[in-house]
């Protein structure tokens, strides 16, 4: 078992020195820490990863044990090419890609279009402001939305921009601000277009 | 899944044709198969059914547009050059 010392290290750096390790594939993995909220963010970083943990107090220490959820390696083939593919989210703030003429619209549509056939889609697709009109006025783009959310991917559209623009969402969920901002700063990274 | 694709030398000429066929027969923007690399990058795709129409505003418009019938999707997909107007 890959054993890390991460005491005397100041927040984040257990989380920080343990994230790289296990993305490094060294799992089982035990950390080593002084502190109860290294412990909770440890509990975080596990919960991110799909992986379970097992705490044990060891004197003034404490040792938090990473490993595979038993269930996960059975049902699962991991292809790690998979694995690898970092989370993302597309977070959609105008109409059209880049400035708002004839050609900015097309390349939307196409844009979504090109997602459809990418091996690591967005867990989300988030529409605020001017982006709500994407999956409520184009048709081309809803299309591709319904297409999109069929594998797997959530389109969510902020309700007060919603109001704003006078539009109704036919496809996807009504969110709010608290929600997208957990979305858009949960483990993953953001494409803003 | 089988469908024609226009590929055009110019994204105007995209657009143009685009609004033109829409009169008459469901099209859809799409960017350019990776396959096919003379091509500004925008592409319509229509149906079959539609070729032949769709020939004819090519040829009175007078636009400069190859058409490809695409049959399959992903890694697996067959291309074939049907016309070349350019």
């Amino acid at each position: 078992m890959f054993i890390l010392d991460a005491r005397k290290k100041d927040c984040p750096m257990p989380v920080i020195m343990t994230k790289k390790e296990i993305e490094n594939g060294n799992l089982p993995i035990k950390v080593i820490v002084d502190n109860n909220i290294a412990v909770k963010n440890l509990g975080k970083l596990a919960t991110a990863k799909n992986l379970k943990t097992e705490v044990n107090e060891n004197g003034d220490d404490f040792e938090v044990t990473f490993f595979l959820d038993d269930d996960f390696e059975v049902s699962c083939d991991i292809n790690f090419d998979e694995v690898d593919d970092k989370k993302w989210v597309l977070f959609v703030q105008h109409e059209s890609v880049g400035i708002a003429n004839e050609l900015g619209k097309k390349l939307m549509d196409m844009m979504l279009y090109a997602l459809i056939e990418m091996k690591n889609l967005p867990s989300h697709i988030v529409f605020m402001n001017g982006g709500v009109l994407v999956p409520t006025t184009y048709e081309q783009s809803k299309e591709h939305l319904k297409t999109l959310m069929g594998l797997g991917v959530e389109v969510i559209a902020c309700g007060a921009c919603l109001n704003f623009y006078e539009k109704t969402l036919e496809i996807g969920q009504v969110s709010n601000m608290y929600e997208i901002m957990e979305i858009v700063t949960a483990d993953v990274k953001v494409v803003s277009v | 899944m089988k469908y024609c694709l226009i590929a055009f030398e110019s994204t105007f000429e995209a657009i143009k044709c685009e609004k033109k066929l829409l009169e008459t027969m469901p099209v859809m923007t799409i960017p350019t198969l990776r396959e096919i690399t003379v091509s500004c990058g925008v592409s319509l795709k229509i149906s079959p059914d539609d070729y032949k129409e769709a020939i004819k505003t090519i040829v009175n418009d007078g636009i400069k547009a190859s058409v490809y019938m695409v049959s399959g999707i992903g890694n697996a997909k067959e291309i074939k050059l049907l016309d070349n107007y350019s």
